[in-house]
């Protein structure tokens, strides 16, 4: 039941800032007391979740002539993926500062949150589906309300994209539940129901195709990628919020790729491996040509959700592992990196990267921060990434040393791109350089050291997290990790 | 074999026609008698409501010569009679002078009555009947903006084009009466389900003629093109009945058709599945270059018609109740946009075109918000009803293995989401227009209830999918065993 309440408050306190006054700070204060009221609920839920051995459940009937439910639950994956998100949302709802209607933003950002919570808690496909589609509206709304100038351009290509990715994830999902409902004679949307049918062979490879090429948009993955650079640019802060959109594409995979078609997911991994090894070196290779800080992000996010692919699906005992510590240290590191630059973007247009900028001497603080989530971005041993990194690496050898090799050399590529980043904003005097700036705030570096903390401490200490991680069929100790097991 | 004993007035078949008839003439007599036009309306409206309310009756009814009531009748009828009262509420906000709204109204529910005719026929003669009675209001009706050339001229275009399809029905009718030698359905129907030699080129013609008259009503692929251009210069509340009620009454006859008669001609099936899909396609792919809302509206409903042809030819209980799910819901979900629209058109030129939507959003935020929802629901967005037909066609589609059909299905759907998605965007746009202050009349609150309730069902559809499954049940069609 607390699950459903983690819901309402978050819904509500987004129909609560619709309602108030744009111009006071009433939709703030409310959105803000909404995140905090729902973090600290799921605190409280994640010690429970924790100390049991079974997902937290909630189940009430919907459509009972197809025998849909409204059934939520909460193992310590989806946990982690919605102490993730209210973490996102509370760090995007900090920095904002709409100049206008600020009752539509708050309310796009809660209900943005509360859309991606229902769907990592939802334990029913169809329900699954339905915020899957729902989790799009908020950013639609906001892109249209908020967005920079070529707004309109990027959130229709956003929207074809996404449209395509929900009507494919339609059919997958229905061609599921009939097949079960051929093979068992009765109809059931329930997950783990779903999850235990014995599927044949070409049916499997048909569903996991539909399913995979349907979360592969979303990841964004490389060919279905170019929605990705221009919504980051355009979309107001929600750039964060679109890096928990990305986390969406890889929970999706996680959980309907293994766990639903094992030998279909086996007889396909090195395809799709080799695909998330492109996918990475790509977004490498072109982050390294962008020259406006917010597209060199975003391709370097799309290198990152490669990383990803590629650990989803080498099938070494370390691989999902790595991948949830990727996901979870990736979110922060990017999320951080966005938010910094942020400052640069609130007073000027454009920021180029062909010549230098030298903020170092400007804002020492703002650089060192910078410096710091780039680093962590890379995958600098000191960070949390490193290990999520190390594991997807280490599994993709055990798997295929070709895409081992591969994966190096574009993580070398990363490094390129991001130092060149931070070279290109911080070093090189540029006296007469036009960009309006101020530096870093104390609360404002508050905030960050309480990130970069985090960060280290994950890196240094991973096991700290590995409590954690559990998705449904994999051991979680480290031990097993550093074995190598397959 | 036929029972011959005279109707009873009273009895449950005829009990609706009766109450329409008696509407309209006590409406008629009310305007000849020059009582005031709401005490006219009042009484007149009386029958109507009571006609929804006892419908054709349940379980057996002694069978009455002409006249052969099923399920699908049942729902027909309380489906389309609410949604042939908005329309009449449509019709009745207009401003104008109260003759010509009465003459308008005496022929929408004369029009209803040739609908409900359609579903319970069993005689083909009946049918033409029916269905010339449901179209031949429509040329008045689209004629009712007397001063605007544009409604003339689509009234014109309805009915050249709807006599010619006219024609190939009757002669696609005679041409089955000599290929079987009798002129009810269902017979015609047994006699080939009963021996398939009997299945003559003559009747093979028969039928495909038929198909062309049916196909035009339903505005499907070739036969098409009278749509955006009727729908262009018309009324909207004509607009609204055409789409609405016309097309309906025709599918739900289409339904009975692919159960019976079209269901053993296989090249009809390939046929339907070549049409269907080029229909989509055609209604999805030309609204991209489309910048008047109302033929967008046409174009919508032209590959609307198309996903319905899914559940038309799965011939299964999960198909006609997909049929029906999905008809209610666009329905209610197209009355909605075109009420929505009504109301906006003090912003709203003649032609309507979709730059003018830019920023209305924030000049009327209700009814924009009616009209977003409305779209929304025909785009088929989860959490609103279009969502639930959208979703029960392709259920049903990939239940019967038409997997053709479902993924033209599926990708020309995501064509047709760009455009409303755009449409919503433009009325999104734009940033501190002033608001207008609202007059709330009796229209704007069955708008907005409307509208909710779009969201509504499709956020609980249970009652509404379990009232529509008790109508339906296996082996729907008409078999030569069912006959009396």
């Amino acid at each position: 039941m607390v699950l459903v309440y983690l819901l309402l408050i978050v819904f509500g306190v987004g129909v609560i800032s619709l309602c108030s006054n744009p111009s006071s700070s009433m939709p703030k204060i409310f959105c803000g007391i909404g995140l905090f009221a729902g973090l600290i609920l799921l605190s409280v839920t994640g010690v429970e979740v924790l100390a049991e051995r079974e997902p937290l459940q909630f189940t009430a009937s919907w459509i009972s002539t197809w025998n849909i439910n409204f059934h939520l639950a909460m193992d310590r994956f989806s946990f982690a993926m919605s102490f993730l998100t209210v973490v996102m949302g509370i760090l995007a709802w900090w920095i904002a500062k709409p100049t206008e209607r600020g009752n539509t933003f708050y309310a796009a950002i809660a209900w943005s949150v509360f859309t991606m919570l229902g769907l990592f808690m939802s334990a029913d496909v169809f329900l699954f589906f339905i915020f899957w589609e729902l989790a799009l509206l908020p950013i639609y709304w906001l892109l249209v309300t908020h967005g920079g100038k070529r707004a309109r351009a990027a959130l229709m290509r956003f929207v074809i994209y996404t449209q395509l990715s929900g009507l494919i994830l339609l059919v997958a999902i229905i061609g599921l539940v009939y097949t079960n409902f051929a093979i068992v004679g009765s109809l059931s949307f329930d997950y783990n129901t779903l999850r235990s049918a014995s599927i044949t062979g070409g049916m499997q490879a048909f569903l996991l195709a539909a399913f995979v090429i349907a979360f592969l948009i979303k990841l964004p993955s490389f060919p279905f990628h170019s929605w990705m650079p221009d919504l980051f640019c355009e979309a107001p802060i929600s750039a964060i919020i679109v890096g928990m959109l990305v986390k969406t594409g890889a929970y999706g995979l996680v959980r309907f790729s293994y766990d639903m078609f094992p030998e279909a997911s086996t007889e396909y991994s090195l395809h799709l491996m080799f695909l998330g090894a492109f996918s990475v070196l790509y977004g490498a290779v072109v982050a390294y040509r962008q020259t406006d800080p917010k597209r060199m992000i975003a391709y370097g996010t799309m290198s990152h959700a490669g990383l990803l692919l590629v650990g989803i699906f080498s099938q070494a005992g370390g691989a999902f592992f790595g991948v949830f510590f990727l996901i979870i240290t990736q979110a922060l590191s990017t999320g951080g990196m966005l938010m910094v630059i942020e400052r640069l973007y609130r007073h000027n247009d454009n920021i180029s990267l062909v010549e230098g900028n030298g903020l170092l001497s400007r804002g020492p603080k703002f650089s060192t921060v910078l410096l710091i989530f780039v680093l962590a971005g890379i995958g600098f041993p000191l960070f949390g990434n490193f290990v999520g990194e190390w594991a997807v690496l280490w599994s993709a050898f055990v798997a295929e040393p070709v895409v081992a090799i591969i994966l190096s050399l574009s993580i070398v590529i990363g490094a390129v791109y991001s130092l060149r980043l931070y070279q290109r904003l911080c070093l090189y005097d540029a006296p007469k350089s036009p960009l309006v700036f101020t530096d870093l705030t104390t609360s404002e570096l508050s905030v960050y050291a309480a990130l970069i903390i985090f960060l280290v401490a994950t890196g240094v200490c991973p096991s700290l997290l590995v409590e954690l991680y559990q998705p449904s069929s994999h051991p979680p100790s480290i031990a097993s990790v550093l074995q190598g097991a397959p | 074999m036929i029972a011959t004993t005279a109707p009873d007035f009273l009895s449950a078949q005829l009990f609706p026609f009766a109450m329409m008839v008696t509407a309209i003439v006590l409406f008629m007599v009310g305007q000849i008698s020059r009582t005031p036009f709401h005490y006219t309306f009042a009484l007149a409206s009386t029958p109507v409501v009571a006609a929804f309310i006892v419908g054709f009756g349940d379980g057996d009814a002694p069978y009455v010569s002409g006249i052969l009531v099923d399920d699908i009748s049942r729902i027909g009828l309380r489906l389309l009679i609410p949604a042939v009262a908005l329309v009449s509420l449509m019709m009745l906000q207009k401003p104008g002078n109260e003759t010509h709204k009465s003459s308008a109204l005496v022929l929408l529910w004369i029009s209803c009555l040739g609908g409900m005719m359609t579903l319970v026929c069993d005689n083909w003669m009946m049918f033409f009947i029916g269905l010339q009675c449901l179209s031949l209001p429509l040329y008045g009706l689209l004629a009712y903006d007397c001063n605007n050339q544009a409604s003339i001229m689509s009234s014109m275009r309805y009915l050249v084009l709807s006599f010619i399809a006219m024609a190939f029905m009757l002669f696609g009718i005679l041409l089955l009466y000599a290929a079987t030698g009798t002129m009810d359905i269902y017979q015609q129907g047994a006699f080939i389900l009963g021996n398939p030699e009997n299945l003559s080129s003559l009747f093979i013609l028969g039928a495909l003629f038929v198909l062309v008259g049916l196909l035009f009503k339903a505005s499907l692929f070739p036969f098409h093109i009278w749509a955006p251009a009727v729908y262009q210069g018309a009324p909207l509340f004509v607009i609204g009945f055409m789409i609405v009620v016309v097309k309906s009454f025709v599918v739900m006859f289409l339904l009975r058709m692919f159960f019976s008669i079209f269901g053993v001609i296989s090249a009809i099936n390939s046929v339907m599945i070549a049409i269907a899909i080029i229909s989509m396609w055609l209604g999805n792919g030309l609204m991209l270059v489309e910048k008047r809302f109302l033929r967008i509206l046409a174009f919508i409903s032209i590959a609307h018609l198309g996903y319905l042809v899914i559940p038309l030819l799965s011939q299964s209980a999960a198909g006609t109740l997909a049929l029906l799910i999905d008809l209610a819901a666009f329905g209610l979900a197209t009355l909605v946009a075109l009420s929505s629209i009504k109301l906006l058109n003090k912003e709203l030129s003649m032609s309507c075109t979709i730059d003018e939507f830019h920023g209305l959003f924030h000049k009327h935020p209700f009814r924009a918000g009616a009209l977003a929802i409305a779209l929304l629901s025909i785009a088929g967005i989860p959490l609103t009803a279009g969502f639930i037909g959208k979703y029960s066609i392709i259920a049903a589609g990939i239940e019967s293995e038409m997997w053709s059909l479902v993924i033209n299905m599926i990708v020309s759907s995501v064509c047709g989401f760009f455009v409303i998605a755009r449409i919503i965007v433009l009325m999104l746009e734009g940033r501190g227009e002033t608001r207008k202050s609202p007059q709330l009349k009796l229209i704007h609150g069955v708008v907005f209830a409307a509208a909710l309730a779009l969201i509504g069902f499709g956020t609980i559809p249970e009652p509404w999918i379990s009232w529509t499954k008790s109508y339906v049940h296996d082996g729907m069609g008409i078999v030569a065993a069912d006959l009396p």
